[in-house]
Parts: C-alpha cells; structure tokens; sequence
C-alpha cells in the first residue's frame, strides 16, 4: 500500500512519537532530511531509526543580551552518516568532535531534536 | 565540446552601468530605486528606455517584482526574468541575458536591484525561510550558516580571526578611496578584536553593512555597444552552481560551489586566475572572502587566511579585492551580487578614480547566494581582451 502522506509528514509523526528517523539507499547511503527518492539518481528509499549519537561537526556560539545566556548552534553529524542543524542547551562551549545524543522536543509547535554533550 | 564553451565569449557587453542612493536613501521606495538605478545606467550608455526588450531584477521584499518594475517602467519587455538565487541572482541574470541576445531575441538588457532596508527597517532583509527541520532552533540566519563554515575553516586550516580581520581592514582600506563608500573611517585589527561577537568566531565586524543601495547593468551585442557612449566591456565567461539550500547539507563546509561556477567561467573565458587584475567578490562576511579567493584558484584551499594577511588584498597588494570597498564598507542593500559587475566596469573603464587599478582589464566577478548555497562567476574584460 502506498504511503498516504509525504516523507516531511512522516518524519515529523515518527519525531513526535519519539523516534528520530532516516532514510537508507539499497547501497547503503543515508538520506536527510526524508525524501520521495535518493537525491542524485532516484534510487529506492527505505526508512530506519537513529540511535541518537553523534559529533559536533561544527559549532557557533551566539551571545545574547544579558541575562539570557549565548545560544550555541551545532552540525551534528549522526553515527548513522547523516547531518542535521540543531542547537545543544547552553553551558561550555564543547570543541568539534565532542560527542552527543539527541534529546528529542515533542512538545513544540514542529517537533524537533536537541543535542546534549555525553558525560 | 564542453557545455562551458558555448556561453557566448565577448558576444555581449555591459554599455552602461550606475549605482544610486548608496548608503542612505530615505523617500525611495525599493521599486523607486530599482527603477531610477536602472534609468542611470541607461543613460550612461547613452540609450533610451524604449531600447529596453528585457529587464531582469530581483527586489528584496517583491517576489514578483519583475512585474512591478516593467509597469513601473512601462517596458514593453519580450523578456522578464525575476529568477531569484539570493545575492547571486543579478550575474545569473546575466547569464540568461547574454545567452537571449547572442540568439538575437532581444537587443537590450536592463539588469537592475535596489533595496532601502536601512531606511525601511534598519534590518538585513532576507529571503531565506528555514524548512521544519531548522525553524525549531531558531537559528539566526544566514550568519549562523556563515559562522558554522568559518569554525570549520578555523578548525581545519589554522585560520584565525586575524586572518578575518585582514579581510575586514582591507575592504576598508578600499573603502577610504571611494567617495561612494558608507564606512571610509579608519579600522585597526585592535577595533576588529573589540568588536561584539555575533555568531562565533564573526562578530560584529565580520558582517557586511546594513545599507540602502541600488546598482543597474545595461546588456547588449558588443558590436553594437562598440557605437555607444562607453568602450564596451565584454562578458568573457560565466557559469554557475548549486550546491544546496540550508548549511547542514552543504556537501563541505569549508569548499564553495565557486570551484565549479569559477571553472566554467574560466573555461568559457579562456582565461584562469593568473590573468586577472582585480576580483570584485560577495564578501557577506569576511569568510567568504578567504573561501572564494580559495576555491575561484587565487590560493590553494585552506590558504586563503594566509593568503589575505600582510594587506595582501588591500591598496597596494599584490590581488586587488573589492576596490570598491566590498559589502562590508561600500553598500550592502540585501543582495550585493550586482555591485560586483557595476565596480569591474568601473575599474576596466578607468572611471575607479582614486582607487583605480594600474591595469585594468581583466576582472572575476563573483557572487554568493543563500548560505554558501548558489554561487555565479562572470569575467569581465576590456575589448584588448577579446
């Protein structure tokens, strides 16, 4: 049967169920964010379930006006071999290549994934 | 035959070109300024609005400002083009312009922008709406996309906020020299350092300015432009690329789509790197500075902070870059790209005054849209460079 809604509705259900989804190419590439087909050739997609970890692949730091503190805003990339942009709660700035986990916010307006630095 | 040579080389050329209402123009309206910047270069070319056939713009808060314009100007047009590629569209526009008048379907192009964002609202506009999977984190955008790329150049390169800070004091040296400039006050790197942080390792003085500005560029058969009131300045090459949307899928972080839009451009051109006397380049933040001149082959990648040190692109270096004063000290309305063509014609024309080049007659120009996402190079020459 096919799907009834779009790869972004699918997604976004599957986040606010508390589950972080991708897709996979037959060959074993990774896709994000969801597709209809693999980017490039059209290729077949199936959908999987990250675990969560990942790397800062790069990061900013964004003061703001006091008492708020800086907002940091990370590339994460996912063990799993994919990137998404997201932000990690504030507190020391980690380097690249600090290790993290996804913290997954279902209740927002769109639900959304947060990193944590792993202890 | 590569795809690459068959972009007209030197079938067209900029007759006219004029920028109005740089830095602060309050009373205008960003159509206005369209319009007036677009009249401007039609004189300087020494034509009449009825020449017009085509128009080609891309207002910053208008999504179909083509329209508005060609009521405005009452343009019975054969062609309107609002393709919209951020702050690249102006020299796609060129592209698709050179390409309908070398197939003579139209005579004359009109290339015009304008925006009064400083008057308007104080704010950089910006086209750029993020998808459901940036929108949460409410990232400020573009510079967050142009801080991740830069703490990656950092990270990767050894490059330092010095090196950005070159960039900076450069852009301002030029800037000095050009009457037209916004901020012509003197920088030192002490004040760079000092300078707030917005999203690290930019800060404050990092950012182009926030300003009002218009800029137009008059396109035709350089045959005919041979007849008009300026030497023609021939569109040698161009080419552009595409290599994302929103930064996390930017393929590398640290290398633009300018390696490909630069090669096309060269190739069509049939000049490289070496040959050119000046770049005029989209210098939203210092980063893209040092990854354009990296990856248009000025410097080897990962050397363009390097590259940049020493007023190495200031006055007197050995790479003139943005003799106008660029984006960070001269004019950014929203979306540069357009400047870049109006300075290189300025400069190979030896209008440039007291910042005009030795040798003039070979210029990349180069443009930026999104963030780091489309990027469009154009070479520009004199008619010895035919």
């Amino acid at each position: 049967m096919p799907d009834l809604i779009g790869p972004e509705a699918r997604y976004l259900a599957a986040l606010r169920d508390g589950r972080l989804t991708f897709q996979r190419r037959e060959d074993g590439g990774t896709v994000f964010p969801p597709r209809l087909v693999a980017p490039g050739d059209g290729a077949p997609l199936s959908w999987a379930e990250s675990a969560g970890f990942g790397v800062i692949h790069s990061i900013t730091e964004q003061p703001q006006r006091p008492p708020a503190p800086p907002r940091l805003l990370v590339l994460v990339d996912l063990d799993e071999g994919f990137r998404m942009l997201s932000h990690l709660a504030s507190g020391p700035v980690p380097s690249i290549g600090t290790r993290v986990r996804a913290l997954i916010d279902r209740e927002g307006e769109i639900p959304s994934v947060a990193f944590e630095v792993v202890p | 035959m590569s795809p690459d040579h068959a972009f007209p080389r030197g079938a067209t050329a900029i007759a006219g070109a004029a920028t109005f209402g740089v830095g602060e123009c309050p009373g205008f309206t960003a159509l206005e300024m369209t319009a007036k910047a677009g009249l401007m270069a039609l004189a300087d070319a020494g034509l009449e609005l009825t020449d017009v056939d085509a128009l080609f713009t891309a207002l910053p808060e208008d999504i179909l400002g083509g329209l508005a314009l060609a009521e405005h100007l009452g343009v019975n047009a054969r062609f309107v083009d609002n393709n919209r590629t951020g702050g690249s569209s102006f020299l796609n526009h060129l592209m698709t312009a050179a390409f309908l008048i070398d197939a003579r379907y139209i005579r004359t192009a009109l290339i015009t922008y304008g925006s009064n964002q400083r008057s308007a609202s104080g704010k950089l506009v910006s086209a750029l709406r993020p998808s459901v999977h940036e929108a949460p984190h409410k990232p400020m955008m573009p510079i967050t996309g142009y801080g991740l790329s830069a703490a990656r150049h950092l990270h990767l390169y050894g490059t330092t906020r010095d090196d950005l800070g070159a960039v900076a004091l450069a852009a301002r040296g030029w800037a000095a020299l050009n009457p037209e400039a916004f901020r012509r006050d003197p920088l030192t790197l002490e004040q760079y350092h000092a300078a707030r942080i917005v999203s690290s390792p930019l800060g404050v003085l990092d950012c182009c300015l926030v300003t009002d500005g218009a800029a137009a560029v008059v396109l035709t058969a350089t045959d005919r432009a041979r007849d008009l009131a300026h030497p023609p300045v021939a569109v040698l090459g161009a080419g552009t690329m595409t290599t994302h949307k929103e930064i996390a899928q930017m393929p590398d972080l640290t290398v633009t789509g300018a390696v490909q839009s630069g090669a096309r451009a060269y190739a069509a051109a049939g000049y490289g790197p070496a040959d050119m006397d000046m770049v005029q380049l989209y210098d939203a933040f210092t980063i893209n500075t040092i990854l354009f001149l990296e990856d248009l082959g000025f410097c080897p990648k990962g050397e363009g902070g390097r590259f940049v040190q020493g007023g190495a692109i200031a006055p007197g270096g050995r790479l003139a870059v943005n003799t106008n004063g660029g984006g960070l000290s001269c004019v950014h309305p929203g979306m540069y790209g357009l400047f870049t063509l109006v300075e290189a014609t300025r400069q190979i024309r030896g209008q440039a005054g007291a910042r005009q080049l030795a040798k003039a007659d070979l210029a990349m120009c180069h443009a930026n849209g999104g963030v780091l996402s489309s990027q469009t190079s154009v070479i520009l020459g004199a008619l010895e460079t035919l």
